[in-house]
C-alpha cells in the first residue's frame, strides 16, 4: 500500500497575505499610524477639545510662554509656537513620530533584524497606548526616542562626515532632563563595547560631549531628574492600559515583554543590552510613571521576540499556531481601541476650555489658583496663571497641603489653608467635580460667604476666595 | 470500562442526584443569589439577550458578567418552568460530576475501584453538596472544568483536542474561576520543568493558547471594569466592610469540615508522596491545580469558597490514587489477605464524616422562606412600579425579582461608584434610632417601601427598626410565620420637611 504523504503545514510567515504586508509595510504602517493620530485629532477637535490633549504639552508650552535664562531650551518650542500656532505643534508631534520610526528601521536594518522582526516590532508599536499618547501630545520621551535613535543612524552611517553629526542629538538630550542623560550613557556605554573600531571612537566622543553638556545645562538651566510626574500615578494601572491609564502598554503584550525576557536570555549581544539597562528602568518606572515609555519599548521588543518564536516554531497543532497569533493581535488592537474610546473622556474639555479663557481675561495676574494637580499644567498654560500646586513640583509639603485643601470638610480646614498660602482662587475641572462628593466636602464648603462662585460651564467653575475677610470680622 | 464497574457508576449517579433532589425539595426555595439567575433566564426568554442594563439594581446600573451558563439554562426554560429548570439542571450536571471525576481518576489511577471510590467522595462532599439549591453558575463551572481536565490529560487524540478548546471556551464563558485551571495548567508547566520532566509539545501549544484565550475573553466582557478599578477587579469591587465574608483569613478547621477529614489529610499526603518521594507524575496536573487554588486563596485572589469546592473535588481524584498505592503496598505485606477489607472500612469512615456533614450542611443553607417570597410578590401587586424598596444586601435579588422593584443594593458590586457609602446607609437604616437621619438616607436613596423580613431581623440582630412612628411610616403589610415576628412592609410617609401624601 502507498504511503500517505504527510503535507507540511504552512508556515504562517510565508503566507501570500504577511508577504504582501512585509513588502510593503512602511506604507501600511505609516498609513496605520496617520489614521490613528488624525482620529485621535479629529475626535478632539470635534469634541472643542485642544488638539494636543495631553498635561505634559501644556507643561511644555506653559514653559516656553515664561522664557527666561533658567529654561532658555524652551526657545525653538516658543519660536515654533508663536509663528505657527497649535496647527505646528499638532504637526512637530507627527513629524517626530514618523521621523523616530524611520530611524527605528534604519537601525533594524542595519543590525540585520527580518524584516518579519521589523513589520511585528512597528505594528505593536504603533497599537501601544504609550507610543499613541506621546505621537499625539508633545512628549520628552518620544523626543528623547528621536534623538537616540538619531544618534545611532548616524553611528551606523556608512559616510564618515555624516556620522559626526551625531553628537548633535546628543546635545539636545543634554536639555531633556538627568535621566534620559543617564539613560543614553549607559546604552553608549553598552553599545561601544560592542561595536566596532571607528563606531566606539565615535560614540565615546559622543559620551563625552553629552556628559559636558549635560553639566553644563544642569548649571544653567532648571533641568529635573525626570521630567513630570503630571497625573496621578499608580504603578499597576499606569503600566496597563486596560487598567484605565491614559498611557501604558496592551496587557497582553505586556504578558508577551515577561515571556519574551525569559525565551530569549541573551542570545544576541543586543538582547544583552536591554536586559542590562532594565534594571535602571524599573526603578525609575517606580520613582516616576514617565519612565514609561522607555520602559514599553524594551517590552515591546521582547513582546516581537515572543511572536516571532510563535511564528516560526512547528507546531505539533498548526490550527491553534494560526488561532492564537491571530488571537494576540486582535488582544492588542482590542486594547488600543478601548484606549481610544478612553481618551475621549481624558484631559480637557469644552467646557473647561470656557472656564480657562474666562480665567485669562478676567482674574488678576497676581491670582495664586489652586486646583487638582492634573490641570495645574491646563490652567498654567491657558489661563497664565500662578498655579499652588503641580505633581512636577515635587514639593512634599505644597503636595500635602493641596490634598488637605481638597479633601477639606469644614471652614475650619480649608480656610487657615488658603490664607497661610494666598489662595484667592480655586478652579475646578470637568474630571476634578466627578470625583468629588457633592453634599460634602469642598462644593459643600463653597456654599460660605467667603467663597463667591466667577464663572462655571458645565461642571467646570472657578471659585474666588475672599482673602481680606476672616473668621473673626 | 467493566459492567459491574459501570453499575456503580451508574448507581453513584442517581444516588446523588436522588439525594441532592430530596434535599433541595426539603429546603424551602433557592438561595438568595439563584434568583439573580431566575431573573436573567426570564429576560433572556423574552428578549434573547442577558440583561445587561438593569433599572432595578442600584436603581439602574449596567451589568458585567459571563452570559454562557444563563443561555444555557434559558435553553431549558424552552421546554420546562423556570423553578423545574432551577431545581434539576444544576443538581444534574453536579450529579454527573462523579463520572467526570471516575474518568480522571481511572486515568491517573489506572484503578476502577479506587475510581469509584473517588467518585462517590466527589458526589457527597459537603461543600459541594450544600449547592442542592444554588442556580448559579458555580454549578455549571464545576462539572465543566473538571471535564476540560481530563480532556487536556488525553489532548494528544485529535477528538480530545477539540473537545478540550470547546469545553474551555465554556468554562471562560461561564466563570471568573476559569483563572484557576489557566493557573494550574501554568504551574503544571512549571512544575514540569522543574522536575525535568519532558514537555509534551501539544500540551504546552494548548497552556499557551487557552491563556491567551481566557485572557481576552475577559477583557471583552469586563473592558469597562478594568478600566474603572484596574487590578482591584479581581475584589469586584466588594465593600471593605465586608470584604473577609468573600475573603477570609483561612480557616484550616473550616476547610477540613467542608473538604471532609478524610479526603483532606490523604490528599495532603499524596501530595507530599507525588512531589518529594515517588516523583508521581501522573499526578502532576492534579498537583499543580491543587497548588494553584491554596496560593490563588491564601493571597486572597478568589473566594474561599470557590477555591474550596475546587480543592475539594481534586482531594476526592487524589484519593484515588491513595487508595490504589495502599492496595498495592498491602499486597507486598503479610496483610495481603485483608486487603479485601479495605473498601467496606473506608465505607464505614466515610459515611460519619463525609455524607452526614453533607446532608447538615445542605440543610443548613440559608434561603428565603415561602412567607418571605409572597412579602416580596405582595409588593409588586400593591405598589407602584417606580417605587424604591430598602432591604438586606443578600435580599437585594428578592426586590428584583420577585417585586420587581427598585433595590438599594445586591450583591453584585461591580461599577457601583459609592458601594462602601450604600452599604454604610444600608447598616444605618437598620440601626439608627433617629428618624431624621432615616429619612434623609430614604430621600436620598429614593426608597417608598421597606420590608423586614425575619432574616432581616436575624442578620442585623434587631427586632424592628427603632426610628418607626406612625406618622411617618405606615405598617401596609404584615404575615407572621414559625420564625418569629413575619414579615412587616412599611410605607414610608415623610420626607424630612414634610409629610407625604
Amino acid at each position: 500500500m502507498a504511503k500517505k504523504q504527510t503535507q507540511k503545514p504552512k508556515n504562517l510567515e510565508r503566507s501570500v497575505f504577511f508577504q504582501h504586508c512585509l513588502r510593503y509595510q512602511k506604507i501600511y504602517l505609516l498609513l496605520l499610524f496617520l489614521l490613528l493620530s488624525s482620529f485621535i485629532f479629529f475626535n478632539n477637535a470635534q469634541d472643542g477639545k485642544p488638539l494636543l490633549a495631553d498635561a505634559e504639552s501644556y507643561y511644555h508650552l506653559a514653559e516656553a510662554k515664561s522664557l527666561s535664562v533658567r529654561n532658555f531650551h524652551y526657545a525653538p518650542l516658543a519660536f515654533l509656537e508663536e509663528q505657527g500656532g497649535m496647527l505646528s505643534l499638532v504637526f512637530l508631534a507627527l513629524i517626530l513620530a514618523i521621523l523616530t520610526l524611520f530611524n527605528i528601521w534604519t537601525i533594524f536594518r542595519k543590525l540585520n533584524f527580518s524584516a518579519t522582526h521589523t513589520f511585528i516590532f512597528s505594528l505593536i508599536l504603533i497599537l501601544t497606548p504609550a507610543f499613541m499618547r506621546s505621537a499625539t501630545s508633545l512628549s520628552s520621551a518620544l523626543l528623547y526616542l528621536f534623538l537616540l535613535s538619531l544618534s545611532f543612524v548616524l553611528f551606523f552611517h556608512c559616510q564618515q562626515k555624516i556620522r559626526y553629526l551625531a553628537v548633535f542629538p546628543s546635545l539636545a538630550i543634554a536639555c531633556l532632563d538627568q535621566f534620559s542623560v543617564l539613560l543614553t550613557l549607559i546604552i553608549f556605554a553598552l553599545s561601544a563595547l560592542n561595536s566596532e573600531r571607528n563606531s566606539r571612537r565615535l560614540i565615546w566622543i559622543s559620551s563625552g560631549v553629552l556628559l559636558l553638556a549635560a553639566g553644563a545645562t544642569t548649571f544653567i538651566f532648571d533641568i529635573s531628574f525626570l521630567s513630570g510626574p503630571f497625573h496621578t500615578s499608580q504603578l499597576a494601572r499606569d503600566l496597563i492600559s486596560d487598567f484605565g491609564s491614559f498611557s501604558g502598554m496592551s496587557f497582553f503584550v505586556f504578558v508577551l515583554g515577561l515571556l519574551g525576557l525569559v525565551i530569549s536570555w541573551p542570545r544576541k549581544v543586543s538582547y544583552f543590552l536591554l536586559y542590562l539597562v532594565l534594571p535602571l528602568l524599573v526603578p525609575a518606572y517606580v520613582y516616576n510613571p514617565e519612565a514609561l515609555f522607555p520602559l514599553s519599548i524594551i517590552f515591546i521588543f521582547f513582546a516581537t521576540r515572543t511572536i516571532l518564536t510563535f511564528l516560526r516554531h512547528q507546531w505539533q497543532l498548526p490550527i491553534l499556531q494560526r488561532f492564537t497569533v491571530f488571537l494576540l493581535f486582535l488582544g492588542i488592537l482590542f486594547s488600543s481601541l478601548s484606549y481610544i474610546s478612553q481618551i475621549e473622556s481624558a484631559g480637557l474639555q469644552r467646557d473647561d476650555l470656557e472656564v480657562l479663557h474666562w480665567m485669562k481675561e478676567y482674574l488678576p495676574d497676581e491670582a495664586i489658583v489652586a486646583s487638582f494637580p492634573e490641570d495645574a499644567d491646563y490652567l498654567r498654560y491657558f489661563a497664565g496663571k500662578e498655579i499652588f500646586f503641580a505633581y512636577h513640583f515635587q514639593d512634599p509639603e505644597k503636595e500635602n497641603n493641596n490634598s488637605l485643601i481638597l479633601d477639606a470638610e469644614y471652614v475650619q480646614q480649608l480656610f487657615p489653608l488658603l490664607e497661610k498660602n494666598g489662595i484667592g482662587y480655586l478652579y475646578i475641572s470637568t474630571s476634578a467635580a466627578e470625583q468629588l462628593p457633592r453634599e460634602r466636602g469642598l462644593f459643600f464648603l463653597f456654599q460660605n460667604e467667603r467663597f463667591k462662585l466667577l464663572y462655571s460651564s458645565g461642571e467646570s467653575g472657578v471659585w474666588k476666595f475672599d482673602l481680606s475677610a476672616s473668621e473673626g470680622g | 470500562m467493566q459492567k459491574k464497574t459501570a453499575y456503580w457508576l451508574t448507581a453513584i449517579v442517581l444516588i446523588t442526584f436522588i439525594a441532592r433532589l430530596a434535599v433541595a425539595l426539603l429546603v424551602p426555595n433557592f438561595t438568595y443569589d439563584s434568583y439573580f439567575t431566575f431573573r436573567q433566564v426570564e429576560h433572556i426568554g423574552e428578549t434573547g439577550l442577558p440583561l445587561f442594563n438593569d433599572q432595578l439594581s442600584y436603581g439602574g446600573r449596567e451589568l458585567t458578567f459571563l452570559p454562557f451558563f444563563y443561555y444555557f439554562s434559558a435553553f431549558f426554560d424552552l421546554f420546562l418552568p423556570i423553578e423545574a429548570v432551577a431545581l434539576l439542571l444544576p443538581n444534574l450536571l453536579l450529579s454527573l460530576l462523579p463520572i467526570i471525576v471516575f474518568l480522571i481518576s481511572r486515568k491517573v489511577s489506572n484503578s476502577e475501584e479506587s475510581s469509584l471510590f473517588a467518585a462517590f467522595l466527589t458526589g457527597f462532599l459537603p461543600i459541594l453538596f450544600a449547592t442542592a439549591n444554588n442556580f448559579t453558575n458555580e454549578t455549571l463551572f464545576i462539572p465543566l472544568a473538571f471535564l476540560t481536565i481530563y480532556t487536556f490529560l488525553k489532548i494528544d487524540q485529535p477528538k480530545y483536542f477539540y473537545l478540550f478548546l470547546g469545553l474551555f471556551l465554556a468554562c471562560s464563558l461561564t466563570s471568573n474561576a476559569t483563572f484557576l485551571l489557566v493557573m494550574g495548567l501554568i504551574i503544571y508547566l512549571l512544575l514540569s520543568i522543574l522536575e525535568n520532566k519532558r514537555i509534551n509539545r501539544a500540551e504546552l501549544e494548548v497552556i499557551l493558547f487557552s491563556s491567551f484565550l481566557f485572557i481576552w475573553t475577559e477583557f471583552l466582557f469586563f473592558k469597562s471594569l478594568f478600566a474603572k478599578e484596574g487590578i482591584k477587579f479581581i475584589w469586584q469591587n466588594i465593600p471593605q466592610a465586608i470584604l473577609s465574608q468573600y475573603f477570609p483569613n483561612i480557616s484550616l478547621f473550616q476547610a477540613i469540615i467542608l473538604v471532609s477529614v478524610i479526603p483532606f489529610i490523604i490528599g495532603i499526603y499524596i501530595v507530599y508522596q507525588a512531589l518529594f518521594q515517588l516523583k508521581n507524575t501522573r499526578a502532576f496536573l492534579l498537583i499543580s491545580l491543587a497548588i494553584s487554588t491554596s496560593l490563588l486563596s491564601w493571597f486572597r485572589l478568589i473566594q474561599f469558597r470557590l477555591s474550596l469546592l475546587f480543592l475539594g473535588v481534586i482531594l476526592t481524584i487524589l484519593f484515588a490514587m491513595f487508595y490504589d498505592d495502599l492496595k498495592a503496598y498491602l499486597s507486598k505485606t503479610k496483610f495481603t489477605k485483608k486487603k479485601q477489607w479495605i473498601a467496606p472500612l473506608f465505607i464505614l469512615l466515610l459515611l460519619p464524616t463525609m455524607v452526614l456533614p453533607a446532608v447538615v450542611s445542605a440543610l443548613q443553607v440559608p434561603t428565603p422562606t415561602e412567607s418571605e417570597i409572597a412579602a416580596f410578590s405582595w409588593l409588586k401587586e400593591h405598589t407602584p412600579p417606580q417605587s424604591g424598596v430598602l432591604a438586606r444586601l443578600e435580599e437585594g435579588y428578592l426586590v428584583t425579582y420577585f417585586a420587581r422593584r427598585r433595590n438599594v443594593m445586591d450583591e453584585r458590586f461591580g461599577t457601583v461608584r459609592d458601594v462602601g457609602t450604600r452599604l454604610a446607609d444600608t447598616n444605618t437604616l437598620y440601626h439608627t434610632t433617629l428618624q431624621t437621619i432615616a429619612l434623609d438616607l430614604l430621600d436620598k436613596y429614593n426608597i417608598q417601601y421597606i420590608i423586614l423580613t425575619s432574616h432581616a431581623q436575624q442578620t442585623a440582630g434587631i427586632s424592628s427598626l427603632p426610628y418607626l412612628s406612625k406618622k411617618c411610616f405606615e405598617l401596609v403589610y404584615h404575615e407572621s410565620d414559625q420564625q418569629g415576628d413575619g414579615v412587616r412592609i412599611y410605607r414610608v410617609r415623610c420626607t424630612v420637611g414634610e409629610l407625604r401624601t
